[in-house]
């Protein structure tokens, strides 16, 4: 087992974003989410409940394909 | 960018579930899939749903729901399938069968300590770049984010064992190749 606290990694991978010009736009974010396509019957049902939840309380849902 | 502030605060709330796995099982529970991408690149991209390797199904559950969570009751749910009701733009899902077919190296495990005691453990950089790049060898599409994913994890990946990951890539099919 490997340790390494959220706040080292934090700074390791931010670093490295950098180094690398990585930007979180919403372009870079869209190529790196799942599409959908693979996705099973039960895990597209589980997303849309998941969705649905945050709906039904107010909230920002998490973007994603199913 | 980082975590979104409510997935921090489900992570924590999770891993005070872990702890009590661990207790009582010796091991912690493994984050795997996109969630597991998203903590190791800050938030690159975001999922909506947590998927669990823990083999103990009746231990999760007593953990989970005595750290808050709630287990989905609707019909034809996954089985395993949770949530916390302060964080509903999340799930927590448990997977079935063995970590990457017993093929990783479990002292390459990644332990993330948050704030305070708890933690959260994710497989090494080197088996989740294996397996997105093992995944996309069965997709082959050039725009595939699976590909996407195992680029941007080998960028900015701590401390990477070389042989180890090409090893591992080997193992699940992929293509070492594509990641440059």
């Amino acid at each position: 087992m490997i340790t390494i606290s959220m706040a080292k990694l934090r700074e390791h991978v931010e670093a490295r974003k950098r180094e690398i010009g990585w930007v979180d736009d919403d372009a870079s974010t869209n190529a790196l989410r799942n599409k959908g396509g693979n996705r099973t019957p039960e895990k597209r049902a589980s997303l849309a409940r998941i969705d649905a939840r945050a709906i039904a309380a107010g909230k920002k849902t998490t973007r994603s394909y199913y | 960018m980082s975590l979104p502030e409510d997935f921090s605060g489900l992570l924590q709330r999770a891993a005070v579930a872990f702890a009590a796995y661990e207790a009582s099982a010796g091991y912690s529970p493994v984050i795997v899939g996109g969630s597991a991408i998203a903590i190791q690149t800050l938030g690159a991209f975001m999922s909506g749903d947590l998927d669990l390797y823990a083999p103990n199904d009746d231990l999760l559950e007593k953990c989970l729901v005595g750290a808050g969570f709630k287990r989905e009751d609707r019909q034809g749910r996954l089985l395993g399938a949770y949530y916390h009701p302060d964080y509903p733009a999340y799930g927590i899902e448990a997977i079935s069968g063995q970590l990457f077919d017993g093929r990783s190296d479990q002292d390459r495990l990644l332990r993330i300590t948050l704030d305070g005691d708890e933690a959260i453990t994710t497989p090494s950089f080197e088996d989740m770049i294996a397996d997105r790049l093992g995944q996309h060898a069965v997709d082959r599409s050039p725009d595939s984010p699976l590909l996407q994913q195992a680029r941007l994890l080998f960028r900015v990946a701590v401390a990477l064992d070389l042989e180890y990951l090409k090893r591992r890539v080997a193992e699940e099919g992929g293509s070492f190749e594509l990641l440059d």
